[in-house]
């Protein structure tokens, strides 16, 4: 799977944004957030294909 | 005092193995990085930095308060540091419980003792009897302040609960030995040392 919308949400800043990158290397369009109830609205929102 | 001091160490190992596994994991995945990705940025050189001074800093922790030199050139920190470091040990457990941690630390504030082990144990049990004492949710302050002339450290849980556990006689008796006293009232463990130039 290939340009999948992929929202990643961790509390450790460094990690996410690590995992953010390594899904922007791999084709993916990636999102991070660190706060899990904002985490579910941008989820209700945007409707990524994973989280 | 041996069996309760390494006993009362085992909420800071635990603290210590789950802390230490946010950087690591992280490092990996940077690490994952480099190896996909164009080359090392000034930002993640940086990022990576951050990451291995958070582990020396986790493990220095760790090795004051579990393995305190018997003898060391010099004064070793203050009682506010020493306070601090352990405390930041507690730092998973107290943020699974939601307990806030307030800090009201006077510097440079050391104890007339040269025992270390004695000093670390004593800190030790005045400050990890806090999260049992405290509820979920609740607040914890920590305050190390000179009163008079001596050191004083208290952990203060609000609310406590009902049943909080006596303190040990370990703990009393090493700072009777060190010409202080210690003890525990409710959600309240107190320590009090003579001021001085340090261990």
């Amino acid at each position: 799977m290939s340009g999948a919308r992929v929202l990643v949400v961790d509390d450790e800043a460094a990690a996410r944004e690590a995992v953010v990158a390594l899904l922007e290397s791999w084709g993916h369009r990636a999102e991070g957030l660190g706060d899990g109830n904002a985490a579910l609205h941008r989820a209700s929102e945007s409707r990524p294909d994973r989280c | 005092m041996a069996a309760a001091r390494w006993a009362a160490l085992r909420p800071a190992l635990e603290g210590f193995v789950h802390d230490a596994r946010n950087p690591l994991h992280a490092l990996m995945l940077q690490l994952e990085c480099l190896r996909v990705g164009p080359g090392v940025t000034g930002r993640r050189a940086a990022d990576m930095r951050a990451q291995l001074d958070r582990l020396r800093g986790l493990l220095e922790s760790l090795g004051d308060v579990a393995l305190p030199p018997e003898a060391a050139a010099g004064r070793g920190p203050g009682l506010e540091v020493r306070a601090a470091r352990a405390m930041g040990l507690l730092g998973w457990a107290l943020n699974r419980r939601r307990i806030r941690c307030v800090r009201m630390l006077e510097p440079q504030l050391h104890v007339a003792c040269r025992d270390r082990e004695a000093l670390e144990f004593l800190v030790g049990q005045a400050l990890w009897h806090g999260p049992s004492a405290v509820r979920d949710g609740g607040q914890l302050e920590l305050t190390v302040e000179l009163r008079g002339g001596d050191a004083c450290l208290e952990v203060a849980a609000e609310p406590c609960r009902e049943a909080v556990g006596p303190v040990l006689p370990a703990f009393e008796a090493a700072a009777r030995r060190l010409g202080g006293d210690a003890g525990r009232d409710a959600g309240r463990t107190w320590l009090r040392l003579p001021a001085g130039r340090g261990a």
